[in-house]
């Protein structure tokens, strides 16, 4: 009598609550073209660069992944890490090449920015898509970590909040942002 | 021809997707040393729920060092807590409490088995879909129209002027770009602090867990201590409501959600509805009371193995019961 109640449970918990993989797999191939054909478009119409076509290609790629995709298996896993890496690295790539490495050179409050946006976009990526591995549960590494970014944030923010000559509202603010950063890095359990 | 650029940048991101595949790949490695915990917890300790690591070691024949490791996964996972010193206690698989609620829910339950443990959260999914995810498009489609706005003057000129204004003078030009990136990296982040709050607003709230023997308890008030009760023979009905966009959510988001209704008798008799919203894993939930109601637990025993492993699936995911 008993085993009635648990048939779900039997297959595999989440699988009751997901499309049919083979339906996913499609559902990402589908949406995959469509955002590159318009990707194409825009750079047929409008001139984009190819760099810029590839970059978004891939962080385009990267965000859609892991809301299509909900087969958990090593190879799935380890594909969503792949996805990560590529999107990292894109990104990475276009700052240095853009504005870092750009004539002239960039002033310290611009340079304080891209740290800013590649701290976020890091972050955020790694939760987006190796939730796996994201620190729900407090330890002393998720601490150190999250310590480590977050001194790194405020300094940041701190020299852009500088430009304005605020004096210790700067700091304030600073501290404040960064208090709501400290606390995406170290996110609430997703249930 | 392909410039060299754009080979160099094709390489970079073929070399980050093959490093991070390969580094993902010997992450989900199989652990024999978890596994074998696994399968010792669950045929010695199902009924007993705390062990000790001195008896594990022995039953296990795993070295100390290397049984601690893998409870330490198994505790990330949340499958196993620690309660003091060496002695551990097992968690049924869809407990999704945090260890202090998990504790006080077991301190007001007199030790009680606790089958499930959850919040509802009734501001899901609209509240997340409006305000939450909205604002952030709202900040994306910001940053784009300035950028736009700033490149070609489409749609207005208006709006990177107004960006431009607000930006230091003598560095404005040259921070226009990264601010917008700024602007579109902060509104992430002010998502995530609202997603936090309204979680932790339900944790507060909206805690409901079944017991084995003390049926539904749930709170009812945010200084409340689980004061809602529905006693087992209370429970007249229990029925799953997963609306459409419970349903299409659930497609996507981590977690599926959806309203489990239980019908019970009063203690003045009358028969009374009461729904739990946006319950985590409301199918697992649903079978779970309509089990305590019927007094049929076989099934934990039956597939204890199958769900602590789906549960423990961040310590070793690529195993299947």
């Amino acid at each position: 009598m008993s085993e009635e109640f648990m048939p779900e449970i039997l297959a595999e918990v989440e699988a009751g609550y997901r499309l049919r993989p083979a339906t996913q797999v499609g559902l990402m191939l589908i949406l995959s073209l469509l955002g590159l054909w318009l990707i194409y478009l825009a750079r047929e119409y409008y001139g984009l660069p190819l760099d810029v076509c590839i970059i978004a290609a891939t962080v385009y790629l990267a965000l859609l992944y892991p809301l299509i995709i909900k087969i958990k298996n090593r190879f799935t896993i380890a594909l969503s890490f792949a996805f990560y890496g590529a999107a990292m690295a894109a990104i990475i790539y276009w700052l240095v090449r853009h504005t870092f490495l750009a004539p002239g050179g960039l002033s310290l409050e611009a340079i304080a920015l891209y740290v800013i946006f590649l701290e976020i976009i890091a972050m955020e990526l790694f939760h987006h898509l190796c939730e796996e591995y994201v620190f729900y549960e407090r330890d002393w590494r998720s601490y150190l970590l999250t310590a480590v970014l977050s001194a790194g944030f405020f300094a940041c923010l701190y020299v852009f909040l500088s430009a304005y000559a605020l004096g210790f509202t700067a700091i304030v603010i600073a501290a404040v942002l960064t208090m709501m950063y400290a606390w995406a890095v170290l996110p609430e359990k997703p249930i | 021809m392909v410039e060299l650029e754009t080979a160099m940048l094709i390489a970079s991101v073929l070399a980050g997707f093959i490093v991070c595949f390969v580094l993902g790949w010997r992450l989900k490695k199989r652990d024999p040393a978890v596994e074998k915990v696994v399968d010792t917890i669950v045929e010695r300790y199902l009924d007993e729920r705390k062990f000790n690591l001195g008896d594990l070691a022995k039953e296990t024949g795993l070295d100390r060092p290397v049984l601690e490791r893998a409870l330490r996964r198994l505790e990330r996972a949340g499958v196993v807590t620690r309660v003091r010193g060496d002695t551990y206690r097992l968690k049924d698989p869809l407990v999704f409490l945090t260890e202090r609620d998990y504790d006080r829910a077991v301190r007001i339950t007199k030790d009680d088995n606790i089958l499930y443990g959850a919040y509802q959260n009734p501001y899901l999914p609209r509240l997340y879909l409006l305000c939450v995810y909205g604002l952030f498009l709202a900040d994306l489609v910001f940053a784009v129209l300035a950028y736009l706005s700033y490149t070609m003057g489409w749609p207005s000129p208006t709006i990177s002027r107004w960006v431009l204004k607000i930006l230091p003078p003598d560095k404005a030009e040259e921070l226009f770009v990264p601010f917008l990136l700024f602007m579109v990296g902060m509104g992430m982040v002010f998502v995530d602090f609202l997603d936090n709050l309204i979680k932790g607003w339900a944790r507060e709230r909206y805690m409901v867990i079944v017991g084995a023997l003390s049926g539904v308890s749930y709170d009812v008030s945010l200084a409340d201590e689980l004061s809602g009760r529905i006693r087992r023979g209370r429970i007249v009905d229990v029925d799953l409501d997963v609306s459409l966009l419970q349903k299409l959510i659930n497609y996507f988001r981590s977690v599926p959600l959806g309203d489990v209704k239980v019908r019970y008798r009063a203690e003045e008799g009358e028969e009374r509805t009461i729904v739990f919203r946006n319950m985590p894993f409301p199918r697992e939930l649903f079978y779970v009371i309509r089990s305590v109601q019927l007094g049929a637990l076989g099934w934990r025993k039956k597939y204890a193995r199958t769900l602590m492993l789906w549960r423990a699936r961040a310590a070793l995911p690529s195993v299947r019961g």
